[in-house]
C-alpha cells in the first residue's frame, strides 16, 4: 500500500514533468501560445546601456524603465517584424531606432543619450595668479602648461608619404590619419572615411568582434558607419564608448552610433564656426577659432 | 554453493580477485568516476558544439531538479510527522504487550583516540535507557595499535560503568590481520566475535535473542531507543533478514559547531529521513541494529573496505539471494557534528567526512559484481537495485555542479550565433528562477531542524536561534562545497584505483 502510494505521487510528479516541461522549453526558446494552441515564434529586444531611470517604449507604450540593478531590459515574446524602441530620460537626447525582430532571435538595442547639456571647461593660454610683493599682492598672468598640451595634440600630423602607403598591402595601425589605410583606431576597432562614408571594421579575431560588425559567416567586412556627403575634417571614436563615433564636419561635431540602425540620429556635441577635436586618455578636446575646450559629458 | 561462501562475498577491491573477474570488478569500480566526468565534460562538449540542445537539457534538468526536491519534501515532511509522534509514545507500554524479556542488547561502541569525556557521555546516555540494564552487554571495542591510550579508557569505563550493565566487554582489535583494513569494520567484526565466544557462548545466550546496535563512539541512545528497536524487531515479518535504522541526528554538540557543520550534519540527517520514507531505497548508514543471529550468519561487518556501515546491508542482501530489507525505525540516536578547534579545521573535517560518506560507492561495483554472480537474486530486484545505485552516486556528484555551476556554460561557451537566440537570454533567467522556486524546500529545512533542536545551553541569545535559521542560505555553497565535490573526488579515486583509507572523524567538544 506504502508502494503504491508512493508510485501514485511518483506518477503524479511525472506527469508534472511531462506537461509542463515542454512549455517551459518552448517559452525559452521563444515560441508562445497564441489563439489557442497555435505556436508562434517570437523574438525579442535586449535594450542596453541606456542611463539608469531611462523609459523604453517600445511602438510608444511604456514597457520598462531602467534601474541601477537592471540597466538593461529585455522585451520578450515579440512576433517578427520591425519595432519604433524610444528610450527616454530627462536631461539626455531621446534615443529612437527601428528595430528588427526575427523569428527565435533577440536584436540588440545598444543605446546611446547624449546629454542635452554638455560643459565645455575653456582651456586657456593664461592663468590668473597672486604674486606677494614686499608690501601688497598683485595679479598676474602665468603660461598655462594644459594649454600648451592640448594645442599640442592639434599640430598637424604629417601625411604617410604616397610610396610608403602603397608599397605596402598592410595597415599602418598607429597612424590614426582616418584613411582606409591608416585607420583611427580603438582597441581593434578602425575607423575610416572614403567617398564620402564613414567606414568601420573590425580588424580583431571574430570571437571578440562587436555584434554588429559580424554576419552569419564572419566579422571582417567593413560597414558604413555614416553617410556624411562631404568629407568630415576629423572622425574619431567618443571616448568611454566603444561604438560611438565622433565627427567634426563644417561648422559641427557631432556623435553617430556606429550599429548599423536605420535611423541613426545624429547627437551635435558642439557648434561653433570649424572645430576640431582630438582625444586623449580619455578626454575629448574641441579648438574653435583658436579656442580650447575640455567638453565633459 | 551459498554465494556467502564465494570469493565474491567478501571482496573489498578489484585486486581481491583474479584475471576477467579483476577485469569486470575494476570496470565496475571505475563506473561512478566516469559516469560523472562524462557528464560534467559533455556538459562542456555540448556547450560549446550544440550550446541549443544543452540549453534545453539543462532547463529540463532544472525542472526536474524542483520537481525532485517538491516530491523528496513530502518524505522528508511525513517522516517529520513519524519521527515527532514516535518519538512521543511510551514504547516501554507498547512493548508491555509482547514477550520481550528475553530479548538483549549488545551495543558495540568501537573508538580509537577520543578522550575519555566523549566514550562516558556515550555509556552515560545508555544507563539512561530504560531498558533493563542487565539484559545490556557493553561492547567497548579499541584498537590495539592505540593500546595504552585505549587501555585506559576501558579502565576508567569500566570503573564508572562496569557493574551497570549486565555484560560489559572490551575489546582491542589487534594491528596488521592480513586482509584487514584499519577502520571500523575491522574493529567492531572483530569485537563482535570476541563477545560471541567470551559472553554469548558462555552464559548460553541464544543469538536470535540477541540485537546488536553497532553506534559510533559519539552515539548517545534516546532513553526509549531500545523498547523502540525491540518492538520493531518483535513485529517485523522477517526480523532475522532485516536490519533496523534510527535517523541519525548530529545534535551532541549542534550549539556549539559552527554554521557551517550543522547546515551539513542537518542535511544528511533530512536525507536519511527522506530515506526512511522510501523503504525499498533505505540502506544501512551510520549507527544501526540487527539480530545477533543474522549477524553471524552473514559473517559480520566486512574487514577490508571502508564503508561497513552501508555494505553490511549488501552482505546481508547478496547472502540471502534479495532477501533482505531495512526498518526505518523512524526514531533518533543523536551524535556529534564535526566540530575542530578551528573553522578552518571543522571545515576540512567536514569535507573528509563527507568524502568518506561518498566513498560508500565502492559498494556499486561490490553489488554490480554480486548481481552477476548470484542468479538467485530475482532480476527485477538486480535491475531496481542498480538503478537506485547509478542514480544515487551520479545525483550526488553532478546534480549541483550542473545545477548550480555549470548552468551558464552555453552563454559563455556558445558563441555568437547561440547568444543571439531567445534561448540564450532566457536560459540564465529561466534558471535563477526555477532554482529560486526549489529554494523554498529551505523553509521546510527551518521548520524541522528547530523543532529537532536540543535545549540552547545557558548564556545563547537570541542571535544563536537566528543563526539557526539564517544558516539554510549556505545551502548552494554546502552542497556543492561539502556534497557534490567530495563525492567527486571519492569517485575518481576509485575510478583511479586511488583507493581510500579509513579515516576517524575527529571527535572535539568545547569546555
Amino acid at each position: 500500500m506504502v508502494i503504491l502510494k508512493r508510485n501514485l505521487k511518483l506518477l503524479i510528479f511525472f506527469l508534472i514533468f511531462i506537461v509542463i516541461a515542454p512549455i517551459i522549453v518552448l517559452y525559452a526558446n521563444g515560441d508562445i501560445f497564441s489563439d489557442g494552441w497555435n505556436l508562434l515564434p517570437t523574438g525579442g529586444i535586449y535594450v542596453s546601456h541606456a542611463p539608469v531611470e531611462s523609459s523604453v517604449f517600445l511602438n510608444g507604450k511604456l514597457k520598462d524603465t531602467t534601474s541601477f540593478f537592471g540597466r538593461n531590459v529585455l522585451i520578450r515574446n515579440l512576433p517578427p517584424g520591425t519595432y519604433e524602441v524610444s528610450v527616454k530620460k530627462n536631461g539626455y537626447s531621446p534615443w529612437d531606432e527601428k528595430i528588427s525582430v526575427a523569428n527565435n532571435l533577440v536584436a540588440n538595442a545598444d543605446v546611446f543619450m547624449a546629454p542635452t547639456q554638455i560643459i565645455f571647461r575653456a582651456i586657456t593660454r593664461y592663468t590668473l595668479v597672486q604674486k606677494r610683493t614686499a608690501t601688497s599682492t598683485v595679479n598676474d598672468r602665468e603660461k598655462n602648461p594644459e594649454y600648451a598640451a592640448v594645442l599640442g595634440l592639434f599640430a598637424d600630423v604629417p601625411a604617410p608619404s604616397a610610396t610608403a602607403a602603397f608599397a605596402s598591402s598592410t595597415i599602418d595601425f598607429s597612424g590614426n590619419l582616418g584613411t582606409e589605410r591608416s585607420p583611427v583606431m580603438q582597441d581593434r576597432l578602425g575607423l575610416w572615411q572614403k567617398d564620402g562614408n564613414i567606414y568601420v571594421a573590425w580588424f580583431g579575431d571574430d570571437d571578440t568582434a562587436p555584434e554588429y560588425l559580424c554576419d552569419q559567416s564572419d566579422c571582417v567586412k567593413p560597414l558604413i558607419a555614416y553617410r556624411i556627403g562631404a568629407p568630415a575634417t576629423r572622425i574619431g571614436f567618443l571616448p568611454g564608448y566603444a561604438n560611438v563615433i565622433l565627427i567634426a564636419s563644417g561648422n559641427k561635431i557631432f556623435a553617430v552610433q556606429a550599429e548599423n540602425y536605420p535611423t541613426k540620429t545624429p547627437y551635435i556635441i558642439y557648434q561653433g564656426s570649424h572645430p576640431d577635436f582630438r582625444v586623449s586618455d580619455g578626454n575629448l578636446y574641441i579648438k574653435d577659432n583658436g579656442v580650447l575646450s575640455e567638453a565633459t559629458f | 554453493m551459498d554465494y556467502k561462501n564465494s570469493i565474491y562475498y567478501t571482496v573489498g577491491r578489484a585486486s581481491d580477485l583474479s584475471g576477467k573477474d579483476r577485469i569486470i570488478y575494476r570496470s565496475f569500480e571505475m563506473l561512478p568516476g566516469i559516469l560523472a566526468w562524462l557528464t560534467i565534460g559533455g556538459i562542456f562538449f555540448f556547450s560549446f558544439y550544440k550550446p541549443f540542445y544543452c540549453a534545453v537539457f539543462i532547463i529540463l534538468f532544472d525542472i526536474y531538479w524542483i520537481l525532485k526536491v517538491f516530491y523528496l519534501s513530502i518524505f522528508l515532511r511525513q517522516n517529520w510527522k513519524k519521527t515527532k509522534h514516535n518519538m512521543s509514545v511510551d514504547w516501554k507500554e507498547k512493548l508491555a504487550n509482547l514477550k520481550y524479556d528475553r530479548m538483549y542488547q549488545m551495543v558495540i561502541l568501537p573508538f580509537y583516540n577520543e578522550s575519555y569525556d566523549i566514550v562516558q557521555k556515550s555509556l552515560q546516555s545508555l544507563t539512561n535507557c530504560e531498558y533493563d540494564k542487565k539484559k545490556f552487554i557493553i561492547v567497548l571495542a579499541g584498537e590495539q595499535k592505540n593500546a595504552i591510550h585505549c587501555g585506559e579508557m576501558i579502565e576508567k569505563a569500566k570503573k564508572e560503568f562496569g557493574g551497570t550493565f549486565g555484560y560489559f566487554f572490551a575489546t582491542l582489535h589487534p594491528a596488521g590481520i592480513p586482509g584487514e583494513m584499519p577502520g571500523k569494520g575491522s574493529n567492531i567484526a572483530y569485537a563482535a566475535e570476541a563477545a560471541r565466544k567470551e559472553i554469548l557462548d558462555k552464559n548460553r545466550i541464544a543469538y536470535e535473542n540477541v540485537l546488536v546496535s553497532a553506534f559510533d563512539i559519539d552515539t548517545v541512545a534516546y532513553p526509549q531507543y531500545f523498547e523502540c528497536l525491540t518492538w520493531n524487531f518483535l513485529t517485523c515479518e522477517e526480523p532475522f533478514k532485516s536490519s533496523f535504522q534510527p535517523v541519525p541526528f548530529f545534535n551532541n554538540n549542534i550549539w556549539e559547531s559552527p554554521a557551517l557543520s550543522r547546515v551539513v550534519a542537518f542535511s544528511a540527517t533530512f536525507w536519511q529521513m527522506i530515506q526512511q520514507e522510501r523503504v525499498d531505497r533505505l540502506v544501512t548508514f551510520s549507527s544501526h541494529s540487527l539480530s545477533f543471529k543474522t549477524l553471524y550468519e552473514i559473517g559480520y561487518w566486512q574487514k577490508n573496505m571502508v564503508s561497513e556501515d552501508s555494505r553490511i546491508f549488501w552482505n546481508a542482501l547478496v547472502a540471502n539471494d534479495g532477501d533482505y530489507k531495512v526498518v526505518p525505525l523512524c526514531f533518533p540516536v543523536s551524535m556529534d557534528a564535526n566540530l575542530a578547534p578551528t573553522f578552518w579545521q571543522t571545515a576540512k573535517n567536514v569535507y573528509k567526512q563527507q568524502r568518506r560518506w561518498a566513498y560508500g560507492v565502492e559498494n556499486a561495483a561490490y553489488v554490480f559484481m554480486a548481481f552477476l554472480k548470484n542468479d538467485k537474486i530475482p532480476k527485477r530486484k538486480k535491475w531496481r537495485f542498480s538503478f537506485i545505485l547509478v542514480d544515487g552516486f551520479w545525483s550526488l556528484s553532478t546534480n549541483p555542479l550542473v545545477i548550480f555551476f555549470l548552468g551558464w556554460l552555453p552563454v559563455i561557451l556558445g558563441g555568437r550565433e547561440f547568444n543571439r537566440t531567445v534561448l540564450a537570454y532566457n536560459l540564465p533567467a529561466i534558471t535563477r528562477i526555477l532554482m529560486t522556486i526549489s529554494m523554498l524546500g529551505i523553509f521546510l529545512c527551518v521548520t524541522i531542524s528547530m523543532s529537532f533542536l536540543p535545549k540552547a545551553p545557558r548564556g545563547s541569545g537570541k542571535l544563536s536561534k537566528l543563526a539557526m535559521v539564517v544558516q539554510w542560505i549556505m545551502i548552494p555553497v554546502t552542497v556543492i562545497l561539502f556534497g557534490a565535490i567530495p563525492a567527486l573526488e571519492a569517485q575518481t579515486r576509485l575510478m583511479l584505483g586511488k583507493y581510500m583509507g579509513f579515516w576517524v572523524t575527529p571527535k572535539h567538544r568545547k569546555k
